[in-house]
């Protein structure tokens, strides 16, 4: 899975969240405070359902402090990638 | 004869030296504490406090994540005679600088004489008490081992039963966090008063995944566990909020028998645990609902969700609960499910469900009183709760004027409302403007007056709501605010400004017209009226704009 893919998969799953139509009001920089509904509890649910949707599990250090959707998108990358590279 | 705190952690290393005291749980690494260790450990904070002339009496903030040394330091705080106090560490997503400046007003105030945080938060909590001489220690274990002593003629085994031992600060705006005084009488008092209630002995044990600066956390948990000499099995509160089934998880591996939430967290456990898991949580004896509103519904969701894991009515429990009467004012019995009672609105049409938060624990007195005419209202009429107890706090720490305000010939003026029926206390909702959100408390003003730093905002013309949001069935905080025309789009300005500066993510900011906001008679923005309005669609709430 490529970089777009995955922020496209990422996009989506925030989207669908929180229910924000069209989709693509969701972009890299987009941030909690941008978004109606996401709190600590939200976001939460978020984690998972960005965890559902990559079949991962994010470390939740790094999962408190994200900035906005492209921090997401790139700790995804990594982890992904690293998961990759461990099933070689 | 009876002990104080200090004697009494004495006594549980030497009679239980090799018993479990706390399992610590972070990251899935497990880390358990004796008694024996939890002292020696206390001690040696203890060592390093007298070491840098902390005294008796001096205040002592303990400002840590989720760590065994959040226990060790407070322990040896008391073991010196110092007044130890929990503060909420700062988020990661609160501004550091703002954080600390908040701060000043209460170290003002209190004048802390030492600090136990890290390193990173040195400086600015120094800055902070720029008024004041204070101490920073950081929290590492080279205190452990460099202070490590058999002296132990510390001033806390003199303190008297009638002395602070701790203060709890109140939740919401910082500077205007209220410290209640918290004896050593009164914490054993009150342990043994509510021990009794629910049946506890140093066969339970407790989970929590609550942070210490919570009294929940601190008196119920940490306290609870402590006085009891019995096993406390303490999560990350980070963690469990990213990935609540960790509850479950520390229940199933550790048998504990005792649990205490807030309203919001049974709905977290069944919006956010995920999959056809199943645990087996039989030793639960209770998961004791406090510190919010508790509802009906919630529990309802509970049971239905984690049924096939042994959760049952029987074993959701109510307290009502508050740090001013260092924690329990009332509780439902053990074992059996709460009462709920129908209560039918003034004009008979509309039915509400009230869930009991039980009965007064033993010495405690309750008594409702109409807030105009300060009459006593009997069964079954809604009216201010006051409370009276032998462990009832005398004042807060350096507030005098606020404490005679609540404080009436030994009745405390809760502020809350609510009415008894047949024993049982059922609350029905707040005198004043409190809104109670994941378990903290905020003040609509306080945070209306964060409004005024945002030009695009008419000044006072903003009211924060707290709305029983259906999908994730939380209470959570709207702010309708009257903006200038020329103003586009403010929505993420106040909801960065409100976490900066609270740490509350705010659910929504809602925008209108100059002169929509609704006002009473006496031309006040009124709260209750436009919240009411909110509700029914009135103000079209702006959806996401995008960046």
């Amino acid at each position: 899975m490529n970089e777009t893919e995955i922020f496209l998969r990422i996009r989506s799953t925030v989207a669908a969240t929180f229910h924000l139509i069209p989709e693509t009001l969701v972009t890299r920089e987009t941030t909690s405070a941008t978004v109606d509904g996401w709190d600590s509890l939200s976001h939460a649910i978020l984690i998972m359902n960005i965890e559902d949707a990559f079949g991962i599990e994010l470390p939740f250090e790094a999962v408190s402090e994200l900035a906005n959707v492209g921090e997401l998108a790139d700790l995804v990358e990594s982890v992904t990638s690293a998961k990759q590279s461990g099933s070689l | 004869m009876a002990r104080n705190i200090a004697q009494v952690l004495q006594e549980l290393s030497d009679c239980k030296a090799d018993e479990r005291f706390c399992t610590s749980i972070a990251s899935g690494n497990a880390r358990s504490i004796s008694y024996s260790e939890l002292y020696r450990r206390s001690c040696a904070y203890a060592h390093y406090y007298r070491s840098v002339g902390i005294r008796p009496g001096d205040i002592v903030l303990v400002i840590l994540r989720h760590s065994p040394h959040q226990f060790y330091s407070y322990l040896g705080a008391i073991l010196a005679g110092a007044i130890p106090s929990f503060m909420p560490f700062p988020s990661p997503k609160q501004r550091s600088e703002l954080y600390w400046a908040d701060h000043a007003a209460l170290f003002a105030r209190i004048e802390p004489r030492l600090i136990v945080t890290y390193p990173e938060n040195a400086g600015s909590a120094r800055e902070s008490a720029a008024a004041s001489s204070i101490a920073i220690c950081i929290a590492e274990d080279s205190i452990l081992d460099r202070f490590a002593g058999d002296d132990t003629d510390f001033a806390g085994f003199d303190a008297r039963l009638d002395d602070i031992a701790c203060l709890q600060h109140s939740s919401g705006t910082t500077g205007l966090k209220k410290g209640v005084m918290l004896t050593h009488r009164m914490l054993l008092d009150h342990h043994a008063a509510y021990a009794q209630t629910i049946g506890f002995t140093d066969a339970d044990s407790i989970v929590s995944w609550l942070p210490l600066y919570h009294d929940m956390g601190f008196i119920a948990c940490f306290m609870g566990s402590l006085l009891s000499g019995t096993h406390l099995v303490a999560l990350d509160p980070f963690e469990w909020v990213l990935r609540p089934r960790i509850l479950f998880d520390a229940i199933e591996k550790f048998r504990t028998t005792f649990c205490w939430l807030p309203n919001f967290a049974f709905s977290h456990m069944v919006n956010a645990v995920r999959g056809s898991a199943t645990w087996d949580l039989a030793s639960m004896r209770a998961y004791i609902n406090c510190s919010e509103p508790c509802k009906i519904t919630t529990f309802d969701r509970f049971v239905d969700r984690f049924r096939d894991s042994g959760v049952s009515a029987e074993k959701l429990a109510v307290s009502y609960a508050m740090a001013e009467n260092v924690f329990a004012v009332t509780q439902t019995p053990i074992g059996i499910p709460s009462t709920v009672r129908v209560a039918e609105t003034a004009s008979g049409t509309i039915e509400q469900r009230h869930l009991s938060c039980g009965f007064a624990v033993p010495g405690v007195d309750l008594r409702i009183f109409d807030s105009n005419t300060h009459v006593q209202l009997p069964d079954g009429e809604v009216g201010e709760i006051y409370i009276a107890s032998p462990f009832l706090f005398g004042g807060y720490y350096r507030l005098p004027e606020k404490s005679r305000e609540r404080l009436v010939d030994g009745w405390y003026a809760t502020g809350d409302m609510g009415y008894l029926s047949e024993g049982q206390l059922y609350v029905t909702g707040r005198l004043d403007d409190m809104l109670i959100i994941n378990g903290r408390n905020y003040y609509a003003h306080e945070m209306e007056a964060l409004m005024a730093d945002i030009p695009e905002i008419i000044p006072g013309r903003s009211v924060a709501i707290g709305i029983d949001e259906e999908r994730s069935d939380a209470t959570v905080m709207v702010i309708l605010a009257e903006c200038r025309d020329e103003a586009a789009d403010v929505g993420h300005q106040v909801k960065r400004i409100v976490l900066e500066r609270t740490g509350l993510a705010l659910h929504a900011f809602i925008p209108v017209e100059r002169g929509m906001l609704v006002k009473t008679t006496s031309g006040k923005l009124s709260r209750a009226k436009n919240k009411e309005l909110y509700l029914r669609g009135q103000f079209e709430p702006r959806k996401f704009s995008g960046p």
